[in-house]
């Protein structure tokens, strides 16, 4: 191979490099405050929001609770749900409503809460289709049932509302709601559950 | 002389279309120097009048859209959620409401609108009749029925400091079911507004 021929494909190479970089080939991370993520103790599973449609008007509460053992299987932070904030919010929410910045912070800052999870259930239906099959002897009919689950979640912080992690998720199974709520739920927090078992690691290497 | 009648057919073409609306139409609001100073955004629940969850639900999604995007100079404020420990958003929200929502969060400007979700039950003709038959009509909707829901999302960015709107789109969409087709009329809702942002920093 010629000199020139080494130079042209080696100039090749780093063009073809370049353009993948500003094609957006940078790894997307959706974790935008590592040190807010690490430093939290305590966070707090909020209500989630139903699906729209006929199906999805419980999925949110499924959805919270399935986020609840989630989030404490990951072995990081303590985890709670709604309950201490509903109780605290109670006398509050009489004199001020309830987007009142200072009101949630006071909540949140007396109870310890670090973060506030946010999940809602963006998906949650199923579909039927009909089969049949012909046989020697004859035939078969049936009906399949896919059942449809899609989650968006996203951790902020409750003084000042800054988003440090989203995740969204969505899956579907043959056998229930359930099966597709939870892997559905396991995509939304996968990035978090890497992040945090490293965090974990470099912590013990200390 | 081909080529001068080739210019005047293409003319018309143009024309043509443009009267026939297949030109894009633009944000109905789009004061670009008012955007300029936007670099914290707060989005409260939006409105929808037809299902409650649907506008809260489109305002999380616009959220991560635009977090994620990490478009140049812009971050995305979560107002207060206490909300949700009542069961959902509570009424139509005012301009004012908004604004002031944004001013105690230290945000720039607030996005605020409607959103309007439909579902609607097709029969699907690919059942045996047999079955269709034998089945209640509404149960049978129900469970074989192929769902198409329509969607429309009414943006509005309200700035703080110029204390009116600026910027106003509507995306729609319709033929499925679920977030795909919410998540497609928001990004025809936003898309121009993100555009711009993207290229101007």
């Amino acid at each position: 191979m010629s000199r020139t021929q080494v130079l042209s494909s080696s100039l090749l190479a780093c063009l073809l490099g370049a353009s993948a970089l500003l094609a957006g080939c940078v790894p997307k991370t959706n974790i935008y405050d590592a040190y807010a993520l690490t430093e939290a103790r305590r966070v707090a599973v909020m209500p989630g929001l139903g699906a729209p449609g006929p199906d999805g008007t419980n999925a949110g509460t499924a959805e919270s609770s399935l986020l609840i053992t989630s989030l404490a299987g990951l072995d990081y932070y303590q985890v709670e749900g709604p309950g201490r904030i509903r109780k605290a919010a109670k006398a509050g929410l009489a004199t001020r409503p309830a987007t009142s910045r200072s009101l949630q912070a006071e909540i949140t800052d007396r109870l310890d809460i670090d973060l506030l999870v946010l999940a809602d259930v963006t998906d949650y239906r199923f579909t039927k289709q009909w089969r049949s099959a012909s046989w020697f002897v004859g035939s078969s009919q049936w009906t399949e049932t896919t059942y449809w689950a899609g989650v968006d979640m996203r951790i902020v912080t409750p003084d000042d509302g800054r988003i440090v992690y989203s995740g969204s998720g969505s899956a579907s199974s043959r056998r229930g709601y359930g099966p597709a709520l939870q892997q559905a739920t396991g995509k939304a927090l996968a990035e978090l559950a890497r992040f945090l078992a490293d965090a974990k690691a470099r912590r013990a290497k200390k | 002389m081909a080529g001068h009648w080739l210019r005047i057919l293409a003319a018309g073409l143009l024309a043509a279309s443009v009267a026939g609306g297949c030109a894009a139409k633009g944000p109905a609001v789009f004061d670009k120097p008012a955007i300029d100073n936007i670099h914290a955004l707060a989005v409260p629940p939006l409105q929808s009048p037809q299902d409650p969850s649907a506008g809260a639900l489109v305002s999380g999604m616009i959220g991560v859209r635009l977090q994620s995007a990490r478009l140049p100079e812009l971050s995305v404020i979560e107002p207060p959620v206490l909300w949700r420990l009542g069961g959902g958003p509570a009424g139509a929200m005012t301009d004012e409401d908004a604004l002031r929502i944004a001013r105690e969060m230290g945000a720039d400007a607030v996005l605020t609108g409607t959103v309007t979700y439909g579902v609607a039950f097709v029969a699907d003709s690919t059942t045996p009749r047999a079955m269709r038959e034998s089945m209640k009509a509404r149960d049978f909707q129900r469970d074989f029925g192929a769902r198409k829901a329509t969607t429309s999302v009414n943006l509005r960015i309200l700035s703080v400091k110029a204390n009116r709107a600026v910027y106003a789109h509507t995306g729609a969409a319709g033929g499925g079911e679920g977030s795909e087709l919410l998540a497609k009329a928001v990004q025809a809702a936003l898309k121009p507004f993100e555009d711009y942002v993207r290229t101007s920093r």
